[in-house]
């Protein structure tokens, strides 16, 4: 399944918006095994929104599961380095 | 009763404003209900204080002060400069002189609040800084991105909404400079409520570490100073100042890391100032059309 987040957001800025494309995910997750994000479109996003949108997952998903069930397409270098040092962080707060 | 008068230092750069500010709260330990401003003997103005004598006439306004100027004098270049900043438009509702206008070098100063931010960033800062770089809207994504959290930290941190932005570009030496300031408590009161002990420049230094928080919210995860100097100090070769309270810590590149200079002693600065000085030439070019899949 493909979520693509402009039919979701306007764009990637807040928690809210986040929040908004995370519900989507829960979503997706439960009927499937592999959920693919589409940023198409999307020029930059803020550690608000990925946090929200990503590694709020973690309650629900150890940060492995996420990488191997959300896969992520068209991205451009900013939104790609934001994902990626967020989820390094994050790793290393969790130890 | 007799207004109160600031008399504003003749270099409004690097650390003479804030130590002006810091003596007329010395002087007036309750604020005046009427202050002066006077521009009398102002010579030369560099950007940051143009941001922060915009944040430092809306903090006298919202405690109540009522704030004019005085010495406003046109043929002063440092006069003319702030006018065709658009400064005496937002303070005092009109320019100067009708004559005077923004400058192609420069994004005027103005309030912005978080609900604005994404319009004027994607439709007037972003356009403006795409034709002064020369650079692609996907090479300045993180300049965007890393503006975008500075804004959203203020209504994050902060009990006010907005805060001032001005920017400047040196042509010559392919350097844009934007500063970013708020009037809220400031960053090391903020740190303070959970890190007692540190001075006001060490909770600057605090605030920046990765995954450091005082979690102002409970969404917070304390990335936005850390990804901003990751961004724009370490990828980008640029440098980034921050001043709140009495504290100061400048952030630049050393071989590819991020060191800070620190200092105590260069005034008070109400709520928080962030200049951002980017190297345009430094940033790596990316085609907006450019996108990939992406690989954890």
């Amino acid at each position: 399944m493909v979520i693509k987040i402009l039919s979701l957001v306007s764009s990637c800025d807040s928690n809210q918006q986040g929040l908004c494309v995370k519900n989507a995910i829960l979503v997706a997750l439960k009927s499937q095994d592999v959920v693919f994000l589409d940023f198409s479109g999307v020029t930059n996003v803020t550690s608000s929104f990925v946090n929200s949108a990503l590694l709020d997952l973690s309650p629900q998903f150890d940060l492995d599961t996420i990488k191997s069930r959300i896969q992520i397409k068209r991205v451009n270098r900013q939104i790609g380095n934001m994902i990626k040092d967020r989820f390094v962080s994050e790793a290393r707060l969790q130890g | 009763m007799t207004p109160s008068r600031l008399q504003l230092p003749p270099y409004l750069i690097d650390h003479h404003l804030f130590q002006a500010f810091q003596n007329f709260l010395d002087e007036n330990q309750n604020l005046p209900t009427e202050i002066e401003v006077d521009f009398s003997g102002i010579i030369h103005i560099k950007p940051p204080s143009v941001a922060f004598l915009s944040n430092m006439t809306h903090w006298f306004r919202s405690m109540g002060s009522e704030v004019s100027f005085l010495g406003l004098d046109l043929s002063n270049e440092a006069i003319k400069y702030l006018d065709d900043s658009l400064f005496f438009e937002l303070h005092q509702g009109q320019k100067l002189s009708p004559a005077s206008s923004c400058r192609q070098t420069t994004i005027p100063v103005r309030q912005l609040a978080r609900r604005d931010s994404h319009g004027w960033l994607e439709y007037t800062f972003l356009p403006w800084l795409i034709e002064k770089s020369g650079l692609t809207k996907n090479s300045l994504a993180e300049v965007k991105s890393s503006l975008q959290e500075l804004i959203n930290n203020i209504s994050d941190h902060t009990e006010f909404e907005e805060g001032c932005i001005f920017g400047q570009w040196y042509p010559k030496t392919n350097k844009i400079l934007i500063t970013v300031a708020d009037f809220g408590v400031g960053i090391p009161s903020n740190i303070r409520t959970v890190s007692p002990d540190l001075s006001d420049s060490d909770s600057l230094v605090k605030a920046a570490e990765d995954g450091f928080s005082s979690k102002s919210l409970p969404t917070n995860r304390g990335a936005g100073l850390y990804l901003l100097l990751l961004n724009i100090v370490q990828r980008f070769d640029g440098v980034v100042t921050i001043r709140s309270g009495l504290g100061f810590a400048k952030f630049v590149n050393q071989s590819g890391s991020i060191y800070v200079i620190q200092n105590e002693k260069c005034g008070y600065c109400v709520g928080t100032t962030i200049d951002i000085v980017l190297q345009t030439d430094k940033i790596p070019y990316e085609d907006d059309n450019e996108e990939e899949d992406f690989e954890w």
